[in-house]
């Protein structure tokens, strides 16, 4: 359900359509030129910390404005206060009125959104039930749990009932038997005909919700689509390895050793410490036994051998292994 | 549903979550409940040794007779002299005159020593910055601001609503607090507040006005209000010339000056302050209010919540 898109889409019908959105902070660019379109189910977003997936959500949630570019849920801006009413957003942040309780917090920001008074308590019950709280709702929010504070931003999330879900981050903190359910209402909510973004590390829980995955690096879209696609992409995906020795005197004669390999497509040496070579490869399964064979020929010690960027690393690993 | 009702509904949700609910930051509240005592002390002890009048009051560089004095000696004379009667009616003229100068000067006094210093230019400020800059200041530096810019209304709506939930807040303390003093001073005291309730109720939503902006729209908004407090308004509000224009304080002098006037006290010769009408002061208060409130909603609709995690 999800097209990287640079196609004329028809925004008033689609439920998240980004186009060719970038994003500064300060000096550093966030996102580059993000285009996304997402149809109704759930899509995973995947990336490193730093990749750019919690200012793509901010965008899209209406918190932050896009510098170039544009994003509309249903052909609305999130920006607008129109736009609020179609996202219902669960941040990955942990600040809270600690001196409410769970249903205190549901119920004003009920009343500040909007809900008639008299229908709130209904909702508020329905979405205490949904997310597993009903019977902790009395219980202030600086006593509760990670666990419960991440249940009760999904529930905030769910108040209005809006046709697209923005959840960054919304297994973390939460026990097994909590991710298995929250998964189920995720899987609910989507044959409800809702459409759900989701970003986690937390790939078993990824893999059992949802095949439609967007990778980002860097503030780019490295890859979107079925997983299966996604995988064949990252095969391509350059990556970079760190290799560091117990002593720089052979480093000349090693890095020669490692560049004859076809798939080392760049090497270079670390100008802050001697001893550390950073290896350019876009086959890094291949290169590794590669690199350790090396080390024993030459009868040096590795004090590191590692892929720098590590969450794509782990991504990748639990992509392949599907 | 359009955007006038979801304004109305934004506001009537603010007040109705908010009113009661006002955040204040307990450092700040303390230091201004602690001045209101420190100040109140001296005024009661002022009043204590019946000081709030000229009585004892003599011209400059000059020893012998007080102000009390003089005019005894007057009425004294005018009874002396009684055969006179041209002479002894311009006597008790100017006796009964300053006699009834004298019942007015405490009301003087009062204002010249309390209201125009120390209340208008360090306890007002003070006070109205304490609810004011919490207003949104709490949200933002709290990092909850988030949780009601995802609310489909206007922000402009969560802006004015929560300066009309503070704006109660801040009369109240403004008010209470110089009714306190006026009480403390005695009867030139209460005299005071009856006749200068306007012009601090005005100066209370003015400040309120510019410290809830910083408030919801500047970082480190407690130090560059307290700042603005004591440069503008404290040391600018007291510098000769036009100088002093530049602080609310000065508008709410001005028609404390002209309402004075009006009962036949003249506060201070100079100052400028003669030159404003009480319509022009309320024209200038209102002004800076409603100027501080509309950029508040503008920079306040533009904000991005960065590095809120």
């Amino acid at each position: 359900m999800i097209r990287n898109s640079s196609s004329i889409p028809s925004p008033d019908v689609v439920p998240l359509w980004c186009s060719k959105v970038s994003k500064w902070h300060g000096s550093f660019l966030g996102l580059n030129d993000i285009s996304l379109e997402l149809r109704p189910g759930i899509t995973a977003l995947l990336g490193a910390n730093g990749s750019g997936k919690s200012t793509l959500m901010n965008l899209i949630a209406g918190q932050l404005y896009p510098d170039s570019g544009f994003i509309r849920i249903f052909g609305i801006d999130p920006w607008t206060w129109e736009g609020k009413r179609m996202v219902g957003y669960s941040p990955d942040l942990d600040y809270f009125y600690p001196s409410w309780s769970i249903r205190v917090f549901l119920d004003r920001l009920g009343v500040i959104a909007g809900i008639e008074r008299k229908k709130i308590p209904n909702i508020i019950n329905k979405v205490l039930s949904l997310v597993g709280l009903s019977s902790v709702q009395s219980t202030l929010l600086k006593r509760c749990s990670l666990g419960m504070r991440q249940r009760a931003k999904i529930a905030h999330a769910l108040l209005l009932e809006p046709p697209l879900l923005i959840l960054d981050e919304p297994f973390r903190g939460i026990d097994p038997v909590g991710r298995r359910d929250l998964v189920q209402l995720l899987l609910e909510l989507q044959s409800a005909g809702k459409t759900i973004l989701v970003s986690s590390h937390e790939l078993d829980e990824i893999e059992k919700l949802t095949s439609q995955v967007v990778m980002l690096r860097s503030g780019r879209i490295v890859s979107a689509g079925p997983i299966y696609l996604v995988k064949e992409r990252l095969i391509d995906n350059p990556v970079e390895i760190a290799m560091e020795f117990q002593d720089a005197d052979k480093i000349r004669i090693i890095a020669q050793a490692i560049f004859s390999h076809p798939d080392v497509s760049g090497i270079q040496c670390a100008e802050e410490k001697l001893s550390l070579l950073k290896i350019q490869t876009r086959k890094p399964s291949v290169v590794f036994p590669h690199l350790i064979q090396i080390s024993i020929i030459h009868n040096i010690i590795l004090r590191r051998l590692e892929i720098v960027d590590q969450a794509p690393a782990e991504v990748m690993e639990s992509l392949f292994q599907g | 549903m359009g955007f006038v009702n979801s304004f109305t509904s934004g506001l009537n949700a603010m007040l109705v979550v908010y009113l009661f609910r006002a955040r204040v930051g307990r450092g700040l509240f303390w230091v201004s409940a602690g001045f209101l005592l420190i100040v109140s002390a001296v005024v009661l002890s002022v009043s204590y040794k019946n000081q709030w009048n000229y009585k004892a009051w003599k011209p400059r560089a000059q020893v012998g007779l007080n102000f009390s004095n003089t005019i005894e000696m007057l009425e004294a004379n005018s009874l002396i002299i009684g055969h006179n009667s041209g002479y002894s009616a311009i006597t008790s003229a100017v006796a009964g005159t300053s006699s009834g100068f004298l019942q007015l000067s405490g009301f003087q006094v009062f204002t010249k020593n309390v209201v125009f210093s120390v209340f208008l230019g360090f306890l007002l400020p003070l006070w109205c910055l304490t609810f004011s800059v919490e207003g949104l200041g709490s949200e933002r530096e709290g990092k909850t601001l988030f949780w009601l810019f995802t609310k489909p209304i206007p922000r402009s709506s969560i802006y004015l609503g929560r300066f009309l939930t503070i704006l109660p807040w801040v009369l109240s303390w403004s008010l209470g607090g110089f009714f306190v003093l006026s009480v403390c001073a005695g009867e030139g005291g209460i005299f005071a507040f009856k006749l200068f309730w306007l012009p601090i109720a005005l100066a209370s939503i003015t400040y309120a006005s510019v410290f809830f902006f910083m408030g919801a729209c500047l970082p480190r908004a407690s130090l560059i209000a307290l700042a603005y407090a004591f440069v503008v308004e404290t040391l600018l509000g007291s510098m000769p010339g036009s100088l002093k224009q530049l602080s609310i304080a000065f508008y709410a002098r001005s028609m404390m000056f002209q309402q004075s006037a009006e009962v036949g006290v003249i506060l201070e010769q100079g100052g400028g302050y003669a030159d404003f009408p009480q319509s022009t002061a309320i024209m200038f208060m209102m002004g800076i209010a409603s100027i501080f409130l509309f950029a508040g909603v503008f920079v306040f609709g533009k904000i991005e919540l960065r590095g809120q995690r």
